[in-house]
C-alpha cells in the first residue's frame, strides 16, 4: 500500500467528516431535511383527532359523577347495528350519549336489558367510522367498566386497551411509504438478481482442478 | 413531522443495491472463486475493516452498556488485548504458508480458498468450519435482533411491519451480495462508511453549538460492584475479547492476508487495529460518563444504549435524525453483508474439503453443490437466521451476541499452532524443541482441542450462571470462560503423548 493510497483514503474520509461539520456549523440551526419532509408529512397531520357529536338520551336525573366512553369501529358490513353491553351492575346509570365520527349522532336506540349484563344501547355504525357512547353514572361507586359489543352473532369483549388503533394521517402515510419502498426494493432486487449471470464452477472450467461432484 | 426513518433506510438500501450492481460489471469472470475472493484493494480493505469494527451494532451498543455497567477501566485490558492480537497476527505474516498464499493472490488463483483454515488447515480442521459457520449464523441473528430493536425505537412501527422491514433489509442485502460478490461487499462497505462519517461530522457540528457538561468518573467507578475475583474475570474477558477479535477474526482475514499482498495486509491490519482501539474507547467513555446521573433509572442495565441514543436524538433536528437513521442502516448493512459473504466463503472452502463418503455429507453438502448453489445454501441459513431472530427474546441479545463473538477465542489454538510453527525455527534448541512439539501436538489433535474447548466453555458458562447470576449483567464472564476453556483444552492437548512424526507440519495446499 503506497503512501498515496493512504493519503487518498484519508482524504476521502476526512472530506466526508469535515464537510458535514463545516456545513452543520454554517447552517447552525437550519434544518435542511425538514423542508422537503414537511411537504410530505405536514406537521398538522401528525395530530389525529375526530369531532364526536354525542347526543343525549334522557334517562333518570342529571347527576354526573362518573362518565365512561366506549369507542368502536367495524368492518363487517357497510352499515351494521352494534349492541353495547355493560357487564356487572348497572345501578346508577343516569345518562347515555351516543354518536359517530361522521358529524352525526347516528341512529341510536336506548335498551333496558340483556342476557349477559346490561344491554343499554343499539347504534347503527357505518364501516370505517368511529362510533361510540358515553355513559354517565350518578355515583362513582360502580363496578369497573367492562363492556361487550355485539353485532348479530359476533361478540367482542372490549378488554384489550390496544384493540382499537387509530392512526394519524402521517402514520398512515408512513405505512404507505413503507409498503411502497418494500415493493420498489423487492422489484429492483429481483430484476437485478435475475439479470446477474450464473456462477461457473471450477468443474465447468477444468476438471483437473475440481473436487466438485 | 412524520417519521423519516423509513426514507433513510430505503435510500441506503437502494443505493447499496445500485452500487453493488454497478461494481459487479468489473468482475473478471463468473468463476465462483473469483466471485468469492476477488476484487480487494488496500483502500477497500481498510474501509471494510474499519466499517465492520465501528459499525457492528452489537459491539457498539454493547460497549456503551459495558462502559456504564463496568466503568471505563475495561479500555485498558481491551486495548492491551487488541495490541497483543495485532502483534500476534503481524508475527504470523512471516509464516511460509502466508507467503505461499500471497503468490496465489498475485496470480489470482483462489480455488483452494484463502481463510486461515484453508491456509494452515488439514482434514483435522474440518470441524472448525462448522464451528465458524455456526458463529457467523449466531452473529447474523444477533445483528438482526439489534437492528429490529433500533428500527422499532426510531420508527415505532407495529410488530408485523417491523419484521417485514427487517426481512426486506435482509433480502435486499442478500441480493446485492448475490450480485456483487466479494467486490460488491467491499465497495458498498466503502460507501456505507462514508455515510457513517457524514453522521459523525453532523453530530460533532450539532454538539459543538451547545454546551455539553461531561463528567468522567474514575476508571474503576462502575454501575455494578466488583470484587477482586470478578475484577480479574472482567479484565481477562476484555483482554481475551480484544485479542481474539484482532487475531482470529475470520472476515478480517479474508480482507487482509487472504486477498492482499503481505505488506499491504500488514498495513491494513495495523490501521484497522488502531482504529478499533480508538473507536472502542469512545462508546465506553460515553457509557461511563452517565454513571450516577440522576435522570437514569437505577433499574436500567444493558438498555442504557437505547436511553443514550434517545438522549442523542431527543432535541435533534430532522436532518440529524434522518442522517442518523441512514448511518444506522449503513452500520447494519456493513455487518450483515460481511456475515453473508463470510458464510459463503467458509461454505465454499468447507465444501471443497469435505470427505464425501458419508451419506449425510453427500445430502447436505455435495448435493446442493452439484446444483452449484453455494449462494443457495447461505440463503437457507439466512432464512433460518431471520426466523430465529423474529422469535428471539430481546433481553438475551447481548448475551447471545457476546457469546457468538467469543467463539473467536476458541479458534485461538488453531492460529496458535501456526505461531508455534514459526517459533519452531528458533535458534535456541529448547525453544525449538518445545515449539515443534507443541505445533505437532496441536496440529494433530485439532478436533480434540476444539471439542474440549466447546464442552469446557459450556460447563464454565453454566457454573458462572449459577455462581454469579444472570450473564446479561456479567457479560465479561462469556469471553473469560471461553479463554479459560480454550487454555485448558490446549494444555490437555499438549500434555498428551506426541504423535508419530509426520515429516512435515503441514501439507502444501497447491491443489484441492
Amino acid at each position: 500500500m503506497s503512501l498515496k493510497t493512504v493519503y487518498d483514503s484519508c482524504k476521502t474520509w476526512l472530506k466526508s467528516l469535515v464537510i458535514p461539520i463545516v456545513v452543520g456549523i454554517i447552517l447552525h440551526n437550519t434544518d435542511i431535511a425538514k423542508i422537503p419532509f414537511s411537504k410530505f408529512y405536514p406537521d398538522e397531520d401528525s395530530i389525529g383527532g375526530v369531532a364526536f357529536p354525542l347526543a343525549q338520551i334522557p334517562r333518570g336525573d342529571a347527576q354526573r359523577s362518573r362518565l365512561e366512553v366506549v369507542i368502536v369501529r367495524q368492518s363487517i358490513k357497510p352499515l351494521t347495528k352494534i349492541n353495547f353491553f355493560r357487564r356487572g351492575t348497572s345501578d346508577g346509570m343516569s345518562t347515555i350519549f351516543a354518536g359517530l365520527a361522521a358529524n352525526s349522532p347516528g341512529r341510536a336506540t336506548p335498551l333496558t336489558g340483556g342476557l349477559n349484563g346490561m344491554s343499554f344501547l343499539e347504534l347503527d355504525v357505518p364501516a370505517r367510522t368511529l362510533g361510540g357512547t358515553t355513559v354517565i353514572f350518578r355515583s362513582d361507586q360502580v363496578a369497573p367498566a367492562r363492556y361487550v359489543v355485539t353485532s348479530g352473532d359476533v361478540s367482542k369483549d372490549l378488554a384489550d386497551p390496544e384493540d382499537l388503533v387509530v392512526q394519524t394521517k402521517n402514520e398512515v402515510r408512513q405505512m404507505h411509504v413503507l409498503y411502497g419502498f418494500i415493493l420498489l426494493s423487492l422489484i429492483a432486487a429481483t430484476f437485478l438478481v435475475t439479470r446477474s449471470q450464473p456462477l461457473r464452477h471450477p468443474s465447468d472450467e477444468n476438471t483437473d482442478e475440481s473436487q466438485w461432484v | 413531522m412524520g417519521n423519516v426513518t423509513i426514507f433513510a433506510v430505503f435510500m441506503v438500501l437502494i443505493a447499496s443495491l445500485a452500487i453493488s450492481a454497478w461494481s459487479s460489471r468489473s468482475r473478471r469472470s463468473n468463476l465462483i472463486q473469483n466471485f468469492l475472493f476477488e476484487g480487494n484493494t488496500p483502500l477497500l480493505a481498510i474501509s471494510s475493516c474499519i466499517g465492520s469494527i465501528i459499525s457492528m451494532a452489537v459491539s457498539f451498543t454493547a460497549l456503551l452498556s459495558a462502559g456504564y455497567l463496568w466503568g471505563w477501566q475495561i479500555t485498558f485490558s481491551m486495548i492491551a488485548g487488541g495490541l497483543a492480537g495485532l502483534a500476534a497476527i503481524l508475527t504470523l505474516s512471516a509464516h511460509p504458508a502466508i507467503t505461499q498464499n500471497a503468490e496465489r493472490v498475485e496470480q489470482r488463483s483462489f480455488i483452494s480458498g484463502v481463510s486461515y483454515l484453508a491456509i494452515f488447515g488439514s482434514l483435522e480442521s474440518m470441524p472448525y468450519y462448522g464451528f465458524l459457520m455456526a458463529a457467523y449464523t449466531a452473529m447474523l441473528i444477533t445483528e438482526m435482533v439489534v437492528l429490529r430493536t433500533f428500527i422499532s425505537f426510531l420508527s415505532e412501527l407495529p410488530r408485523f411491519e417491523l419484521l417485514l422491514l427487517v426481512g426486506t433489509v435482509l433480502l435486499v442485502c442478500y441480493a446485492y451480495v448475490y450480485i456483487g460478490g466479494f467486490r460488491g461487499v467491499l465497495v458498498t462497505d466503502y460507501f456505507q462508511l462514508l455515510v457513517v462519517f457524514v453522521f459523525i461530522g453532523l453530530w460533532i457540528a450539532s454538539i459543538s453549538q451547545q454546551p455539553v457538561a461531561v463528567h468522567l468518573p474514575s476508571p474503576s467507578e462502575s454501575r455494578i460492584v466488583f470484587t477482586a475475583w470478578t475484577r480479574v474475570l472482567l479484565h481477562a474477558g476484555c483482554f481475551a475479547g480484544g485479542f481474539a477479535w484482532t487475531f482470529a477474526n475470520t472476515d478480517q482475514w479474508f480482507r487482509t492476508y487472504g486477498t492482499l499482498k503481505v505488506t499491504q495486509a500488514r498495513r491494513v491490519l495495523i490501521t484497522s487495529a488502531l482504529t478499533m482501539c480508538a473507536f472502542s474507547v469512545v462508546p465506553v467513555l460515553a457509557g461511563a460518563a452517565v454513571i450516577g446521573r440522576p435522570t437514569i433509572s437505577p433499574a436500567i442495565t444493558n438498555g442504557i444504549s437505547l436511553v443514550l441514543v434517545g438522549n442523542l436524538l431527543i432535541h435533534a433536528s430532522v436532518t440529524l435524525r434522518f442522517v442518523f437513521a441512514m448511518a444506522l442502516t449503513c452500520a447494519a448493512l456493513t455487518t450483515l453483508n460481511t456475515y453473508l459473504m463470510t458464510l459463503q466463503q467458509l461454505y465454499y472452502e468447507a465444501s471443497t474439503r469435505i470427505d464425501s463418503k458419508h451419506y449425510l455429507h453427500y445430502l447436505l453438502i455435495n448435493y446442493p453443490l452439484k446444483w452449484k448453489a453455494v449462494r443457495g445454501v447461505v440463503f437457507l441459513i439466512t432464512v433460518v437466521a431471520f426466523v430465529a431472530s423474529c422469535f428471539f427474546p430481546d433481553r438475551y441479545v447481548y448475551t447471545f451476541g457476546v457469546a457468538s463473538l467469543s467463539m473467536f477465542v476458541v479458534i485461538l489454538p488453531f492460529l496458535g499452532t501456526a505461531l508455534a510453527e514459526l517459533i519452531a525455527v528458533s535458534p535456541r534448541r529448547w525453544v525449538r524443541a518445545a515449539a515443534t512439539s507443541a505445533a505437532i501436538k496441536l496440529a494433530e489433535r485439532r478436533r480434540l482441542t476444539l471439542y474440549i474447548s466447546v464442552v469446557g466453555w459450556l460447563l464454565l458458562l453454566a457454573a458462572g450462571r449459577v455462581l454469579m447470576g444472570a450473564l446479561t449483567l456479567h457479560l465479561y464472564i462469556i469471553p473469560a470462560t471461553a479463554l479459560a476453556a480454550t487454555a485448558t483444552a490446549t494444555l490437555v492437548t499438549l500434555s498428551l503423548r506426541t504423535p508419530a512424526w509426520q515429516g512435515v507440519l503441514r501439507e502444501p495446499k497447491d491443489s484441492i
